[in-house]
């Protein structure tokens, strides 16, 4: 069947301005750049600031310390004796 | 560009939109937007032409769109493919726009009054899809925005009645009557600006 309006369609899809690519690029790059920094900056700001009026160690950043500390943790370091004992 | 850098770009190609759409939430990595951009852009800046009939708005608009679209990757919900979802953005703020620049616009036909309830009969889909590209391209840019936005929907982007419901936020029943309305005027237009001229090619 023909359509008239798909034809018009496709011939205005062939004048997208090439430069538009390189435009939203640089836009996509600065929202990811300000994602990344927030993302980064904003957890240890907030716990600076709680820290100061008293508080403690903020959960989400004491989750990552503990991670951070079990993957540095010494192979050779023997198992905790609360573990029970295979003997 | 890096091995790495030219794999990614290579596979990305292939990836379907929600996979593309998961990766970039999941890495930030510009790549897989890029592909989306590429994938949609056309589409998207050829729409933009249809509903403002102006180039450089056209292109303003296609940025715009793709920001928004950017910054709503994360509430796409898979309730509808993502063309639907970023051809509704489109559409959206096309009409959005010709209302903010032109206070008093009629945005359907409706709207104008002109077709009474009288003449409201089914006409056939040939006196869209049949006219001359050229014509066709006159008369469109005087139908009213949300005319052509209810007619590039149903027959560019084939999608359903209760779509297009859904993007414009109407009834199903209203927007079989905006169809028939946005036709007639069409035809109209056609016969105001042509004549008696056949319509077919």
């Amino acid at each position: 069947m023909n359509n008239s309006l798909k034809k018009l369609q496709e011939e205005r899809e062939a004048m997208l301005p090439p430069e538009l690519e390189d435009r939203i690029s640089q836009h996509v790059g600065t929202l990811s750049l300000f994602s990344n920094v927030i993302e980064v900056f904003v957890p240890n700001a907030l716990q600076v600031v709680v820290q100061l009026v008293g508080g403690d160690e903020l959960p989400c950043l004491k989750k990552a310390s503990r991670r951070q500390a079990r993957a540095n943790m010494d192979w050779r370091t023997p198992p905790s004796p609360s573990l029970p004992n295979p003997a | 560009m890096t091995a790495v850098a030219t794999r990614k770009s290579s596979t990305s190609a292939v990836l379907s939109d929600s996979q593309l759409i998961a990766l970039y939430l999941r890495d930030q990595d510009a790549r897989y937007f890029s592909q989306l951009y590429r994938r949609y852009a056309g589409k998207v800046f050829a729409k933009c032409i249809s509903m403002l009939a102006d180039r450089a708005m056209a292109r303003d608009a296609t940025q715009d769109v793709f920001i928004k679209i950017l910054l709503n990757l994360s509430k796409f919900t898979e309730q509808s493919s993502f063309s639907t979802w970023v051809y509704s953005i489109t559409y959206n703020y096309c009409i959005d726009l010709i209302r903010k620049k032109k206070k008093n616009i009629l945005i359907f036909t409706e709207d104008v009054g002109r077709v009474s309830k009288e003449v409201e009969v089914d006409i056939p889909d040939s006196v869209i899809l049949d006219m001359e590209t050229n014509r066709l391209e006159v008369v469109m840019e005087k139908l009213p925005v949300g005319d052509k936005a209810i007619l590039n929907m149903k027959y560019i982007d084939d999608m359903s009645i209760k779509e297009i419901g859904d993007v414009l936020d109407k009834t199903e029943s209203a927007i079989k009557m905006q169809i028939m309305r946005a036709k007639i005027r069409a035809q109209g237009l056609y016969e105001e600006i042509y004549g008696t001229e056949p319509i077919s090619n």
